[in-house]
């Protein structure tokens, strides 16, 4: 009976990592090219391997390379104090050991050809991001899963793959791919804005691959925050020119407006003079050495019957399209 | 049986000759220990290193160091040539037993500040004295001086207005933004100091916003000296424990950040983040707006500059100067009280306060390394918030690009490449995950030590005062080579008083003492004073 009962179990372990690896491997691949690129993935002997299972040691060393930290565990080769990891392995486990980043199964034995569990990759993923399970100061190890998908990094559709014993290299990719678009505990910037800031990875190849997407505002209005509060559109007269203004004045940098036209998709407003349509700044008024801002106006509206939709978006004072603080409501012009 | 093996032994001697003559760095061997302590005990010593000079013009070298008393060794032996009390001079009969005017915490400088041709001892204490020694140990005439009574933390001597002739500034560790002097060599104070007067608070200011700054005190070996804003004259940086860097003209005056960014404000007035767009929003004149509890990193993150330095260096050859400077990275939502701290890190700046980058060498320096590692031990009286923070800045490997070194409270010697990588096997850990006992680093210092062109870093080691230390834990000498790598480590000796800890806080000199064309490693160790290494 018992023995019926495990071959049970087996198959349907079987079957359902067989059916989670057969859904979107080809997208997988991508992103495990593009992980690849980066310098961050390496397949095996048999290529990606996508759809075996992953032991502890592939997904310490994975772990390693999404730190950056590979060729600095090769040349720290720091000791650790189990006997069961190859020589290959052994700079990985110990600069992840030294670093507080791993444990083994007991004290003498990492557990290197285990099958690890997906709970225990999320667990590193989440420590990469920058959260803590030590003494639980963000998240339990054994609930590692469900805070993963309350913070979204696992889709909650996945939960219950993520909550089985088996992590394949397929999960491991995947999870590993969606952690780069994460924001770091407690940050606007992302692990892979992270890996570029600390020269770890290429921003080129970073944005060449699609995970380091510039974003366009436009396509994001829905996570903005309204900071901004309403904004009013209003024709000057039979003119061109339609005046925005804000319920109140703000700091004058970093403002973008954007425009959208019978509804079609907003586009950005330039503050170029040369362009068909573009906007200024109305008066500032100063508060010390700070200038602020509530009207602007826009240039090179036609008085055509359309209908005008305007947001206004600022960011940091870099400019940084990658740092939006916050957004006003939409105006619309009739 | 003999007869061959005397033959291998030959033959191996041969072949061992017969190889090219490799450059290494032999195992320091102590050559002398406790020298300049007294029969049954010793003064403890912080953070001033010693100095290593010819002070009498002999022709032989003298040890000059100060814990308390300032001491001056006959380098060689190190046998006491003569002793004399902090605050006093030799006019005052020696007292071993409380006859000191407080400790020493800055390094001390020995060179000639009247320009007279002979040098002159400079050191300073607890209880805010300030003194200046001829070679015999005799004050300077408007010698010594007072400015607090409050301990003096830092100390820096440099011809900051080009009349020929040594400034002494000093720093002092005060609850006030009143905390720099600067004297001329003859014990006045400098038109245009104290500073800094003109200080403001946030949100209560009716002094503008311009011309003025934000200080506090300076509790570490904080002041240094450089032509910051390139314009041929030296200023004064002193990084103060706030999150701002004072840059003062020679007059006392504020040298002024970047004009369009930062509309008309300071140097002093501009905070340090994490974030640069924290940075330069200027939120409540660079302290931030108050918590509400939702505020992310790059809002709470910001610097912290107690026991901070910085260096100005043209980093990259254009003739500009650039400005580095190491600093804790505070939680803002603790303020004002620390721990918890976040890692120890380092910015770079132009000298119009503006972060730095030169894209055609690929440095950028907008971002800062970061999550280096929180303290060993998260207790602000303790020792692991007393690292020295302290930018060493120096061409390791001999390619012509210098890298910056610190010792952080995270158990390691940091060091960053332009490029903001780590080289090499760098940062290197004195605390293993293993380690029973939390150890720090001195400051490091970089010495091509066998002339192989490429430079050595040598530091000291000191435990955490939180963990139980017997007269074992005696601290290390550690020389690392240019690419992070272990050389050798050997122990400090064991302490004056046989039931006392050691271990070195301040940095080890690397100086031929002796004058035989090899190096010798001097430390004024924590417990036993002075020891000295043969290498």
């Amino acid at each position: 009976m018992k023995k019926i009962l495990s071959l049970i179990l087996a198959i349907s372990i079987f079957i359902s990592c067989s059916a989670f690896a057969a859904v979107d491997i080809s997208e997988t691949t991508k992103r495990a090219d593009a992980l690849k690129a980066l310098g961050l993935f390496k397949g095996t002997e048999n290529g990606y391997d996508l759809e075996s299972n992953a032991t502890r040691v592939q997904i310490a060393v994975t772990l390693t390379r999404l730190l950056g930290k590979e060729e600095k565990a090769l040349y720290q080769n720091n000791g650790h104090p189990f006997g069961d990891v190859p020589d290959w392995a052994s700079p990985y486990i110990g600069w992840l050991y030294e670093n507080y980043m791993i444990n083994g199964i007991d004290n003498y034995n990492f557990g290197t050809d285990y099958i690890a569990e997906p709970k225990q990759f999320v667990a590193m993923i989440l420590r990469t991001l920058g959260y803590s399970d030590t003494n639980a100061l963000d998240f339990y190890y054994e609930s590692a899963v469900d805070f993963a998908v309350n913070i979204g990094l696992i889709p909650y559709s996945d939960i219950a793959i993520y909550k089985s014993d088996v992590l394949t290299r397929k999960m491991m990719v995947d999870l590993q791919y969606k952690a780069l678009s994460m924001p770091i505990k407690n940050s606007r910037r992302t692990l892979a804005q992270k890996l570029c800031n600390d020269v770890i990875i290429s921003e080129a190849i970073a944005e060449s691959v699609g995970i380091a997407v510039k974003p366009n505002p436009a396509d994001i209005f829905a996570d903005v925050p309204e900071l901004y509060g309403n904004l009013y559109a209003k024709r000057k007269g039979s003119s061109n020119r339609v005046v925005c203004s804000l319920d109140s004045a703000i700091e004058e940098y970093a403002i973008r407006i954007y425009c959208s036209v019978d509804n079609g998709a907003y586009t950005e407003i330039p503050r170029d003079y040369g362009s068909s349509m573009y906007f200024e700044y109305g008066e500032l008024s100063w508060r010390g050495a700070a200038g602020y801002v509530s009207d602007f106006t826009v240039h090179g509206v036609p008085n055509n019957g359309s209908t005008y939709k305007f947001i206004l978006l600022k960011t940091s004072s870099t400019g940084n399209i990658y740092d939006i603080f916050g957004k006003s409501k939409e105006a619309t012009l009739r | 049986m003999f007869k061959s093996l005397k033959y291998t032994v030959l033959a191996a001697a041969a072949l061992i000759t017969a190889l090219p003559c490799q450059a290494q760095v032999n195992i320091p061997q102590l050559r002398y220990s406790n020298g300049g302590t007294y029969a049954l005990w010793t003064e403890e010593s912080y953070y001033s290193s010693p100095v290593v000079t010819d002070l009498d013009n002999d022709g032989s070298n003298e040890i000059i160091f100060s814990n308390y008393s300032i001491t001056v060794l006959d380098a060689s032996s190190g046998s006491v040539e003569w002793r004399v009390n902090s605050g006093k001079d030799r006019s005052s009969q020696f007292v071993e037993l409380g006859g000191n005017d407080g400790h020493t915490w800055s390094d001390i400088e020995v060179t000639d500040i009247d320009g007279d041709g002979i040098k002159e001892i400079i050191s300073t204490h607890g209880h805010g004295i300030v003194s200046v020694l001829d070679c015999n140990g005799y004050f300077k005439y408007g010698w010594p001086q007072r400015p607090v009574y409050d301990s003096i933390r830092s100390l820096h001597v440099d011809d900051i207005n080009n009349d020929g002739l040594n400034e002494i500034i000093v720093g002092a560790g005060v609850k006030s933004p009143l905390s720099v002097w600067v004297y001329n060599c003859y014990g006045s104070v400098m038109p245009g100091w104290p500073q800094m007067d003109n200080y403001n608070y946030a949100g209560t200011s009716n002094k503008g916003y311009t011309d003025t700054g934000w200080s506090y005190g300076v509790f570490m070996d904080a002041i240094t000296t450089g032509d910051v804003d390139n314009d041929g004259a030296k200023e004064i940086v002193v990084p103060t424990d706030t999150s701002f860097v004072a840059v003062y003209e020679a007059n006392g005056s504020l040298v002024r950040a970047n004009e369009e960014l930062y509309g008309g404000r300071m140097w002093a007035k501009i905070p340090f983040y994490e974030s640069v767009e924290s940075e330069i929003r200027l939120d409540n004149e660079g302290w931030g707006n108050p918590i509400t509890g939702n505020e992310l990193r790059e809002e709470l993150y910001a610097a912290e500059f107690g026991h901070a330095k910085a260096a100005v260096v043209d980093l990259d050859y254009d003739g500009k100067n650039e400005v580095v400077v190491t600093g804790i990275m505070a939680n803002r939502k603790y303020r004002p009280v620390y721990p918890p701290t976040e890692y120890m890190t380092l910015f770079i700046t132009n000298g119009d306060r503006t972060r730095y980058t030169n894209k055609a060498l690929g440095y950028d320096w907008t971002t800062i390394p970061t999550d280096l590692g929180a303290p060993l031990v998260q207790n602000p009286k303790t020792l692991s918030s007393m690292v020295q923070q302290e930018p060493i800045v120096s061409d390791l490997d001999g390619d012509g690009k210098y890298e910056i070194l610190f010792a952080s409270y995270n158990g390691k010697v940091e060091c960053f490449a332009l490029n903001k990588k780590a080289p090499g096997a760098w940062p290197f850990s004195l605390t293993k995950r293993s380690s029973p006992m939390f150890e720090y680093a001195s400051s490091p210092v970089c010495v091509d030590l066998d002339w192989d062109g490429k430079k050595e870093v040598i530091f000291t080691s000191f435990y955490d005062d939180t963990q139980y230390l017997t007269p074992d834990n005696t601290g290390y000498l550690y020389i690392v080579d240019c690419y992070g790598t272990l050389i050798s480590k050997t122990p400090l000796p064991r302490a004056k008083e046989n039931s006392m800890p050691n271990g070195a806080m301040s940095s080890p000199v690397v100086a031929d003492i002796d004058s035989n064309g090899d190096w010798e490693i001097v430390i004024n160790t924590l417990n036993g004073a002075i020891c000295v290494f043969d290498i």
